[in-house]
């Protein structure tokens, strides 16, 4: 029952799903990698001399991207330098495992390697956030801190770009998921092959086009050695809807996923239509459509023991906390207290402004959401600012600081954020 | 790694507890519910689904007054409830515009006998008279030829329609010719998914047809909230992105001579079910070639069967769609480009070469990348059609939309299309082919392709 | 006869199978074996937990790939192909993160 190779004839072995063709193995590794090759042209993803961050998790994606990057590195001298980037969530079990597998990756390719950690980065792991607020909308959680994780641990890195292994099927899935949900911003931005072109460090999707059955077929007949479970954390319901159906569809027409995206880049949204303005965190720096982006208030409500801080569309908490926000503003600006500093951190410059206490015993203008600032456990009732200054951790993030004098760990109020270091 | 990000997730049904009184008038026992768990009295329902249904047509302004439209009438409970909201509205003095019915008789494509077509049809014959609306019938093959006959001979176009005032005058509009030609080439397409999504294009252009014929501007017709849902999944599904916009909005405008009105596009299938039930609204049932397909085979039952599914969970799922659908739009329509010779859409192939369109052909391309392969793949495509076939085919290829040539993909014989298909995607052609020979002396490069860029 | 072919399963399938990768075995019973009776009794032997992870009606759940001898069994016969000794069946999920 031998098929032939539709190129070369030879013993078959894959039938593509994309187009129905039989092929063999060899025949299929050079189109799988070459229609790569043509998105990365097409999209014109790169520029030689460009430092480039491997979203890597360990993962069949991420694995096979790695693996075709340096292969098309080499053969079409892209000239670029290549680094595998990492998270670490702080899952056991979960994420101790895969991130082995990306360190056999980086000896497999020759890359460097660095890992980033949420620990350091926010001072929770995902197992301690679990453990405050339960299964319900912890991936919330962990989508918004990876998303950001990638963009920090980038910019420690000083790369120009990142790649994700995010591949067709995922794209035709958010097409699907942001139809259901009418998110009429993200449907615009997430068929685009390079995101975040204005003020944030930009991410291409080389694999934009390549079926997912592809990426298994191909590490397994390679036998790319890559890790894959299920977050011990089970994940959000609501997409695996999205998920079965275009499993589904697949089942009755392959090509359905390549024509979902094909749809979604015909969208077209009315110039009336209200877009979300695109500004940054008045606290990190960070992308944001609102005054805080979601990573700051999230933490926000971890902080103070109310994690539904930051879940859904326009929340009461949020309202109030605004409203906070509104309250200390008015109230730092009448007391004067426009005295800066500046905190120098490995790689990032940041102004702080509003450390001190005013002379009113309260360390930091952002003493927490809907509270009074706290009292500084030293009691600096007319001390200048010299004494409070506290130094800012280096991960590059938002604000933790120290009193110097109580060591209480208090928030470092609005950084005057310098535009090109810090919108990332 | 995980691929969940940020995302909310919608607000599940709870259950409706001991809710005793209808919100409206907050008296009587509620008998509907409808919306997210509001629950309304029989008098309340039926003003808030009149409301809806005339606010649509009043707010949007889309038929003027004294304006003689053609409302397509399926039997099925969607359409018959149309017909019941503009006959209480004629009935009350409140109809500003007058109203013929026209029904699409698609019976050729299932097994029954004439007499059995015949009885189906005098059903319809006999509703449409109980509203007071006079009737046009039509059917479904009657699309595949529609092409005025060269000049000279009798410059008619075949008739499109007959009006019909009493069941004794129906002999079934039953061309058997046409019925032929219709299921050869419905046989001639591989998959089940493209037979319904040509008999749907097929039926839009028997309105148009219609409508065209007997001079109307207007086509009224019966699409629910949950049906334009699952619209727009299938055409997200089935490569038509491009479309969503036009397939649900009010008035769609992309014909240009004749606009497509969907008066009860805010009531959802439940709710226009109601109705029918409190006004004893009948429908008809009449048997469809789509009763046989199933979602295992059918990527619009699939669709339906995953909206409804996630409907019954999630009762801000039809909304949610429908509103993210009025939020998308198209190009200016004079600027628009050409339009598609199968369904009339403007063509979404002119893209760049970061796209999805683009990504195919390579695939397709680097299938052929030596010399021994394509004449071999040659060898094997000449065995089965001529190159004249071939010709014809890439010619249909390039007159057609995305989604259009999804549907035709496979079909060997592309003249077995409807004839103005055909002759649309003809001239099309000969007219760029002809362009090309005029400053064919101004080329540099001697392109031996005798097929325009697709 | 018994047939002895071996199964693989990775992607993440291998959870549902006490986290073991390959297994050997031996199909009892001198009736011929294809995929399709194949299929139920992985289910009823060997699966631990969770049969609609697995499969869907009398096939696998969509996004599982089935390769026999590393051939797509698309290839094969699907459903169809008759099971010889010493064949090797992989099933590939491919449905987790990566």
């Amino acid at each position: 029952m031998a098929k032939r190779c539709r190129v070369c004839n030879g013993a078959a072995q894959i039938k593509r799903p994309k187009t129905g063709d039989i092929m063999c193995k060899e025949c299929f590794y050079y189109a799988f990698e070459e229609e790569i090759h043509h998105t990365v042209l097409a999209g014109k993803l790169f520029t030689a001399g460009e430092t480039v961050a491997i979203g890597a998790s360990g993962g069949k994606d991420s694995t096979v991207l790695a693996h075709v990057m340096t292969v098309l590195n080499e053969r079409h001298n892209y000239g670029l330098n290549l680094i595998l980037l990492s998270v670490d969530e702080g899952i056991t079990g979960y994420r101790d495992d895969s991130l082995e597998t990306v360190k056999i990756n980086q000896q497999e390719y020759g890359l460097p390697l660095k890992i980033v950690s949420y620990q350091e980065l926010y001072g929770w792991t995902m197992d301690s956030i679990v453990q405050q607020i339960g299964l319900k909308n912890n991936c919330t959680y962990c989508g918004v801190f990876r998303r950001q994780a990638l963009d920090r641990g980038a910019m420690l890195l000083k790369v120009d770009k990142i790649v994700t292994g995010h591949n067709a099927d995922d794209i035709a899935e958010t097409v699907i998921m942001n139809v259901l949900r009418g998110d009429i911003a993200r449907l615009r931005r997430c068929t685009a092959v390079t995101t975040g072109t204005d003020g944030a460090l930009p991410r291409c999707k080389p694999f934009k086009y390549t079926y997912e059955k592809d990426i298994v077929m191909y590490a397994f007949h390679k036998n790319l050695t890559y890790f894959s479970t299920e977050c011990i954390y089970s994940p959000n319901a609501y997409r695996g809807f999205a998920r079965a159906y275009i499993k589904d569809l697949e089942r009755i027409q392959p090509s359905a996923i390549i024509d979902i995206i094909h749809s979604g880049e015909s969208l077209c949204v009315k110039k009336d239509v209200r877009m979300p303005v695109q500004t940054t965190c008045s606290r990190c720096g960070y992308i944001s459509s609102n005054e805080l982006c979601k990573a700051c208030v999230m933490l926000e409500g971890l902080n103070k023991g109310r994690p539904r801080l930051g879940i859904g569309k326009t929340h009461k908490e949020r309202r109030l906390f605004n409203e906070e926000l509104a309250r200390q503003a008015a109230e730092a600006a009448a007391t004067n207290c426009n005295e800066t500093t500046t905190t120098t951190t490995t790689t990032t410059t940041f102004t702080n402004s509003k450390v001190c206490c005013g002379g009113k015993g309260a360390c930091g203008s952002m003493g927490g959401s809907g509270q009074a600032p706290e009292m500084c456990g030293s009691n600096l009732q007319s001390k200048s600012e010299s004494d409070c200054v506290g130094s800012v951790s280096p991960s590059g993030g938002g604000g933790v600081a120290e009193c110097a004098n109580s060591l209480k760990k208090v928030r470092i109020g609005v950084p005057t954020a310098k535009p090109n270091l810090l919108e990332f | 790694m995980c691929s969940v990000q940020e995302e909310a997730i919608p607000q599940q049904l709870n259950q409706l507890t001991g809710k005793l009184q209808c919100v409206k008038c907050r008296r009587d026992v509620p008998v509907v519910v409808t919306r997210v768990n509001d629950a309304f009295c029989q008098d309340c329902f039926l003003v808030y689904a009149v409301h809806k249904f005339r606010s649509a047509i009043g707010k949007s302004k889309v038929i003027v007054p004294k304006e003689h439209v053609l409302v397509a009438y399926s039997g099925g409970p969607a359409s018959s409830a149309l017909l019941h909201f503009l006959q209480e509205g004629k009935k009350e003095g409140k109809l500003r515009f007058t109203v013929t019915v026209v029904h699409i008789d698609e019976l050729a494509l299932v097994s029954v006998s004439d007499k059995e077509r015949q009885e189906k049809v005098q059903e319809v014959v006999e509703i449409v008279q109980q509203r007071g609306f006079p009737l046009l019938l039509t059917s479904l093959e009657c699309a595949m030829d529609m092409v005025k006959p060269e000049a000279g001979e009798s410059s008619q176009a075949p008739e499109m329609c007959k009006e019909v005032t009493s069941e004794k005058e129906v002999d079934a509009l039953a061309n058997p010719d046409k019925g032929d030609k219709l299921k050869k080439l419905l046989d001639s397409l591989p998959s089940i998914s493209a037979k319904e999504e040509f008999i749907r294009v097929l039926r839009n252009q028997v309105l148009l047809g219609v409508a065209r014929e007997r001079g109307f501007t207007k086509v009224v017709v019966g699409d629910t909230a949950t049906a334009l849902s699952v619209r727009i999944m299938t055409d997200m599904a089935k490569g038509k992105g491009s479309q969503v916009s036009f397939d649900t909005t009010i008035g769609d405008k992309r014909y240009g001579d004749v606009m497509v009105v969907r008066p009860i596009r805010d009531l959802n299938m439940k709710e226009v079910e109601a109705y029918n039930r409190l006004q004893n609204v009948e429908s008809i049932s009449i048997p469809h070639i789509a009763d046989q397909w199933h979602k295992s085979n059918s990527i619009e039952q699939l669709t339906a069967h995953f909206i409804h599914g996630l409907q019954e969970n999630f009762p801000s799922t039809v909304p949610n769609i429908v509103r993210t659908s009025d939020k998308l739009g198209h190009q200016d329509i004079e600027s628009l480009p050409e339009k598609c010779s199968l369904c009339e859409s403007p063509l979404d192939t002119d893209v760049g070469e970061a796209s999805a369109l683009r990504a195919v052909e390579v695939c397709e391309r680097l299938l052929q990348k030596d010399g021994a392969s394509r004449s071999q793949s040659q060898a094997a495509q000449s065995s089965d059609c001529t190159q004249h076939d071939r010709v014809a085919a890439d010619n249909m290829k390039a007159s057609l939309c995305y989604g259009c040539r999804l549907t035709v993909k496979g079909l060997r014989d592309v003249s077995l299309l409807p004839t103005h298909v055909v002759q649309k995607s003809q001239s099309r052609c000969l007219s760029r082919d002809e362009m090309r020979a005029q400053i064919s002396e101004f080329l540099l490069d001697d392109e031996n392709g005798d097929t325009p860029n697709s | 006869m018994a047939v002895p072919i071996t199964l693989e399963f990775s992607g993440g399938a291998e959870l549902l199978f006490a986290n073991q990768k390959k297994h050997s075995i031996e199909l009892p019973g001198s009736q011929k074996w294809d995929v399709k009776s194949l299929l139920p009794w992985i289910r009823d032997n060997l699966l631990q937990e969770r049969p609609e992870l697995f499969m869907q009606g009398d096939t696998v759940r969509p996004g599982i790939l089935v390769l026999v001898n590393d051939a797509d069994w698309e290839l094969m016969g699907e459903l169809e192909y008759e099971i010889q000794p010493n064949d090797k069946i992989v099933f590939i999920s491919t449905l987790h993160g990566g």
